[in-house]
């Protein structure tokens, strides 16, 4: 029987959720292992060992440790072909070329401007950081025009790399799940007509739903 | 059938491609895309690759963007052709996507600023940012420091072998050091620095830079 896989990381921490979905997903047991950054957790010896750039999320199974959320993902798919969601990666190299495509769209050009807004709007108040508003307003035009490109692109196809949700959806659910809980911009995503109903899609899954109440039972005393 | 790369034998990017293209021996030809005259951005370039970016790629009738896609694609496709990019194991390829990801993440921005800053601004006319110059400057110290301690234990970045996280480094590091003025910072790192003297003297990059530069 294998033992659960370890992932290390503050449920808190949107690139720990991309990889905590991934796994939800793929029906892979876990051990979350939480950090607390803000006692600076992520940048001891101990953490660095496995982790050298004192990052979360940090990840390890029997064979071996690895970095980056979506280096993560992709080996828990590769690793785990036949279980739970078993096309998240693609059945074929011309379905894994753009979901690939798409995974990088959204490291890319997604995450930049998304994470900065979280950071500005979501996480800055909670930890007394002063909003920059040129920072703010300066991403919310780069992220609108990003968001009109998958506008287009989600009127001609379900989901972004193709018909069926894939490891490209999932990498945007952190971020955008922030944008449209914890701050007031989140019609950026939900104004936009096919870019709301795939989030709505995306959004309701099972395993995202887990995740939520995962980050929420963080909350309660 | 020949795969079309769009976009410009100097810009970073389309190099990463080519560089894997040329090291899997893979006939390709450039399709050359006007940055300066803004060719990227008009409706017939945005119909190919919607970001307004360039590389993108047209195989037949398979069309793909973003270049670290594209390079895991062909790598993937020709794994029994020229080097092996991608590793043997599923471990080993977990670790070329790890540092795949880590020059995305950590690295390339940083590179990026910093060459826009040092050579693009400046040839536009306009003046770089001297506090930000330094801001990025230290901070890319401290990724190599991180880079000199993994070389120091490996040969390649994913492990013995050369493999495309290696290759992603060398369109941003040639330009680190020779138009932006930033060798020092390879070359005042012992593994980092014949890390670089290996990757760089390989057939494939020098026929790139001949063709590029």
């Amino acid at each position: 029987m294998a033992t659960p896989v370890k992932v290390y990381g503050p449920p808190l921490s949107t690139a720990v959720c991309r990889v905590v979905a991934c796994l939800l997903e793929k029906d892979v047991e876990f051990q979350l292992i939480s950090l607390n950054m803000a006692k600076g957790d992520h940048k001891k010896p101990d953490f660095l060992k496995i982790q050298p750039f004192g990052q979360v999320p940090a990840f390890q199974d029997e064979k071996i440790s690895l970095l980056e959320s979506r280096a993560i993902c992709r080996y828990v798919c590769e690793n785990y072909p036949e279980k739970g969601n078993k096309g998240l990666f693609g059945t074929n190299p011309l379905a894994k070329a753009s979901i690939d495509q798409w995974l990088e769209a959204e490291g890319q050009s997604f995450n930049p401007p998304s994470s900065a807004l979280v950071f500005q709007l979501a996480l800055a108040p909670r930890m007394n950081i002063k909003q920059d508003e040129g920072v703010i307003k300066q991403n919310e035009e780069k992220l609108a025009k990003v968001l009109d490109v998958y506008e287009k692109r989600l009127g001609e196809s379900r989901f972004l790399a193709g018909d069926e949700f894939s490891l490209a959806d999932l990498s945007h659910l952190p971020n955008a799940h922030y944008l449209v809980n914890a701050t007031d911009r989140g019609e950026i995503l939900t104004s936009r007509d096919n870019v709301g109903r795939w989030w709505g899609e995306i959004s309701n899954r099972d395993s995202w739903k887990k995740v939520v109440d995962m980050q929420k039972q963080q909350h309660s005393p | 059938m020949v795969v079309k790369v769009y976009g410009s034998v100097k810009a970073a990017c389309p190099q990463r491609v080519l560089a894997c293209l040329l090291e899997k021996g893979v006939e390709f030809e450039i399709v050359q895309v006007d940055l300066d005259e803004g060719e990227h951005k008009r409706p017939e370039f945005l119909l190919r690759q919607p970001f307004g970016q360039v590389p993108v790629i047209e195989d037949g009738d398979f069309k793909l963007f973003e270049s670290r896609a594209i390079i895991r694609y062909y790598a993937a496709k020709y794994a029994n052709q020229g080097p092996n990019l991608l590793g043997n194991t599923l471990e080993e390829k977990a670790l070329v996507d790890q540092w795949l990801e880590v020059e995305a993440h950590n690295f390339n921005d940083l590179a990026f600023n910093l060459v826009l800053q040092l050579v693009i601004l400046p040839r536009m006319g306009q003046r770089s940012d001297t506090a930000l110059v330094h801001n990025l400057e230290q901070k890319l110290e401290a990724v190599l420091n991180i880079y000199e301690q993994r070389l120091s234990k490996s040969n390649y970045l994913a492990g013995d072998s050369f493999t495309l996280a290696d290759l992603s480094h060398l369109p941003a590091l040639r330009y680190l050091m020779n138009e932006a003025g930033m060798a020092h910072l390879v070359t005042q790192r012992k593994h980092v620095n014949a890390w670089w003297d290996k990757i760089s003297s390989r057939p494939a990059w020098k026929k790139l830079a001949s063709l590029a530069h």
